[in-house]
């Protein structure tokens, strides 16, 4: 941060020396202008970012700096928080949803995504755990990143994105923004899982599997304005990336010809990001602080803002509401099932209906959690083998019983239905492990 | 070209189906009840899918309708011809030169879809502006946009990868390769496209470069020219960069707002947006998400309800639930058998079920009755 607000110091300091020519704009190649990106239109406030080259093209953007200008309001949007960024799950169309409303209704000036979602530590996806990795629905992704711009758009708000960690699919989510920073440890990489996708052994259908989701994921980075090349190299590990500079613009290649080789090999190496590189080659627009408590107030200083007001309600207090939520409601099933077990190895003799109700009670809960969170169903299913319909049919064979107790001259069953205590959920069992 | 070989490929049904199978199915032929008219202009907007269900006359209207008919899911499932011939029902009752925009996310899906389609589109567009809105386009989805001669991505947007495979093997069907290079080369031809381009969504070794003079650009099935689009390992997919650039696409559009300015439909006094196409999308997808979500609970309820009683109440139960499976197939037959997989063999043998359960009722009851 130190550094950043140096250089702003620099950069406002040398706008009066630099604001002359064209021409005068060598400078070494190693020191990419940031507003390089294909199609991303200059924005006075993309200019303010305290570089040298960036600050001298565009006097007006240190506008912000008088002091009467009226103070901005920001809305922050966390995509993941530390611990609990699982791609898919605690970043999950479902909360978005609300975010998009309350941006709406709020309607702040700047919206500041803060994206920390990493589905590994290592970097080849080696001892890590596959249960932790994200999960890609590209179709709610794509629509749930549609609808927030959307609505940013409408309410006139700036949208920026700030990569705390971004490892995995949630890679697409940072390249999809235009105006995108990163933090001093944050990562961009992970985009090879797409292979995971792909495998097949007919090399006709794993090319159209493979260029469709390279399609499909390429879109993310399109959209953001960023060149596909830097996608194809970070998907396909035989893809090379390289840029060079054609005076303040970078041209990307997909071979390792270029004045930057990011990627120079053909076998088992994806392109990948960290703070330092990609603001050096212009990816992003600037790095900011890795400290939860100064990092938007570095966000602003680079973008030239002196006056911002957080909004004291925005994504946060939602998202961590439902991060908890969700994570409290797949404890909860966790919790249950062993409760459930007992009433039903409790379920005989005189206390049989109790305790059968007792534990259609536990299942009715669980089915309500499923139901009221995607993202516990999703797990459920990953981590225990449980799904939906199995609690549902469970559910099914308990009310049956009950009604049979209920009934006591009612003959005995004949065909088809489960009758007996103790089982249930057999999937379920694995339940108990946790 | 070896016709055959497809026709007899199509017969067996095959299904195309790409990265993962999608859901959503079928269509009411009737005009949806409730459809009005809404932006882009908002005066005299409820004539709109209303009046068509019931006009036989066309209705005089000085305003052109613009309909959006969303088109989500598996070709033959969620992506069919009949919400496109709803659409086209109500278009002409307006007269013809509405405005149809198909907007499309869809992952492929079964190709004897795509004939139906096809003609269906080829119809359309004798009568009305057909435009092709891509959210998503592939295999099969691509296929279904090749057929608009005007064609607009979303900027996320990605649309190619043909090839034609068997669904359960994951395996190109080799043997009709050559035959669906044609077919969508044809499909190319009938959007006003190049046909060189579609062979190389079919096959990896189908080269594309071009080059771009002006506006003008010329397609190469070689890889030598300025701009490459598909090199010999690999299967052609267009973003909306590419498209556009190459002049594949006649723009990008992130919104429906967007595309009425791009298509030039944003002046109110001429044009009137039509929500009967997302009325028709939206009780289709309401219909098959309601069979995915209900079917494979009432197997289970086959098993289950009346079994506490037995007998005649068990029987009763499941006559009624295996009853309502067989009619969710007459709903939707493609979601019932691709999605759900419950086939046209599996519903005979239920329906056989059922008639011998009435007849072990009556059996029950017949033997239950004093003797005279």
């Amino acid at each position: 941060m130190i550094r950043t607000k140096i250089l702003l110091t620099i950069a406002v300091a040398s706008i009066f020396l630099l604001d002359l020519s064209a021409s005068a704009q060598s400078k070494p190649a190693t020191t990419p202008p940031a507003n390089s990106k294909p199609g991303k239109p200059a924005t006075p406030s993309a200019k303010a970012t305290p570089k040298v080259v960036a600050s001298k093209e565009t006097p007006a953007a240190v506008a912000p700096v008088i002091a009467t200008e009226k103070s901005k309001t920001v809305y922050v949007v966390p995509m993941g928080i530390k611990g609990k960024g699982q791609f898919g799950l605690d970043i999950h169309p479902q909360v978005y949803e609300q975010i998009a409303k309350d941006i709406t209704e709020k309607r702040p000036d700047i919206v500041v995504f803060v994206l920390n979602s990493a589905d590994i530590d290592s970097v080849r996806y080696l001892g890590d755990d596959p249960r932790k990795f994200g999960i890609f629905d590209d179709d709610g992704i794509r629509k749930m990143s549609r609808n927030l711009k959307e609505v940013i758009e409408k309410v006139g708000a700036e949208p920026i994105m700030i990569v705390r960690d971004a490892v995995g699919y949630s890679a697409l989510l940072g390249l999809s923004w235009p105006n995108m920073y990163m933090t001093d440890s944050a990562r961009l990489m992970g985009l090879e899982r797409i292979q995971e996708r792909t495998k097949v052994a007919d090399p006709e259908v794993y090319a159209k599997f493979r260029e469709a989701m390279v399609g499909i994921c390429n879109g993310f980075l399109i959209s953001g304005g960023y060149d596909p090349a830097i996608g194809l190299a970070m998907m396909r590990e035989e893809k090379m990336l390289s840029a060079s500079f054609k005076g303040r613009e970078i041209i990307w290649s997909d071979n390792a010809k270029g004045t930057w080789v990011v990627d120079g090999s053909t076998e088992r190496i994806t392109a990948h990001f960290t703070s330092e590189m990609a603001e050096e080659l212009g990816l992003s627009d600037g790095t900011v602080s890795d400290d939860d408590l100064t990092m938007i107030e570095d966000l602003m200083y680079q973008r030239g803002i002196r006056s911002f007001e957080r909004m004291p309600q925005d994504g946060e207090v939602l998202v961590r509401e439902y991060i908890d939520g969700w994570r409290k409601g797949l404890a909860d099933c966790a919790k249950s099932y062993p409760q459930y077990q007992e009433a039903m190895g409790d379920a005989q003799g005189k206390d049989e209906k109790k305790n059968l109700t007792k534990a259609k009670g536990i299942l009715e809960k669980v089915l309500s959690i499923i139901k009221k969170y995607p993202a516990v169903a999703i797990k459920l299913n990953q981590e225990f083998g449980l799904s939906k319909l199995e609690v549902e049919t469970e559910l099914l064979r308990l009310q049956e019983r009950i009604r049979g107790l209920s009934k006591s001259t009612a003959p005995p069953p004949s065909g088809g239905g489960k009758k007996g205590g103790g089982g249930g959920m057999g999937p379920g069992s694995s339940l108990s492990s946790t | 070209m070896n016709l055959f070989s497809l026709r007899a490929f199509k017969h067996i049904c095959i299904a195309c189906i790409l990265l993962s199978a999608q859901s959503q199915i079928f269509a009411q032929s009737s005009p949806p009840k409730s459809a009005k008219s809404t932006a882009p202009s908002k005066s005299d907007s409820k004539t709109g899918a209303k009046s068509a269900a019931t006009a036989v006359a066309p209705v005089q209207k000085t305003k052109k309708q613009v309909f959006v008919l969303p088109l989500d899911g598996m070709v033959g499932i969620g992506l069919r011809h009949d919400e496109m011939e709803q659409v086209e029902k109500i278009a002409d009752t307006f007269g013809p030169g509405q405005v149809i925009v198909l907007r499309i996310n869809s992952n492929g899906g079964l190709v004897t879809e795509g004939d139906l389609i096809a003609a269906t589109l080829t119809r359309i567009k004798n009568k009305h502006r057909l435009v092709a809105w891509i959210e998503k386009a592939i295999s099969g989805g691509a296929f279904t946009g090749l057929y608009c001669d005007e064609m607009y991505f979303m900027p996320e947007a990605a649309l190619g990868s043909i090839t034609m495979l068997n669904g359960a093997t994951r395996e190109e069907i080799t043997s009709a390769r050559e035959d669906w290079k044609s077919r969508v080369a044809e499909a190319c031809a009938a959007g006003d496209r190049d046909p060189k381009i579609g062979p190389a969504m079919v096959h990896s070794e189908v080269e594309l470069s071009y080059d771009k003079v002006g506006d003008k650009v010329t397609f190469y099935n070689d890889y030598k020219h300025e701009f490459k689009l598909s090199d010999n390992k690999e299967n052609l997919d267009f973003s909306a960069q590419s498209a556009e650039h190459s002049g594949f696409s006649d723009g990008t559009a992130a919104t429906e707002m967007d595309l009425y300015r791009e298509l030039g439909v944003n002046d109110t006094t001429k044009f009137e947006a039509n929500i009967a196409g997302k009325a028709i999308a939206e009780k289709w997808q309401k219909l098959i998400a309601g069979a995915k979500e209900e079917v494979p609970l009432l197997l289970q309820k086959r098993g289950i309800e009346g079994s506490s009683q037995g007998g005649v109440a068990f029987l009763q139960a499941r006559i009624r639930n295996t009853q309502k499976i067989v009619d969710w197939y007459k709903k939707c037959p493609a979601e019932m058998t691709y999605d759900l997989q419950i086939g046209e063999q599996a519903i005979e043998q239920l329906k056989e079920e059922i008639v011998q359960m009435r007849k072990q009722i009556k059996e029950m009851q017949a033997g239950s009755q004093p003797g005279g």
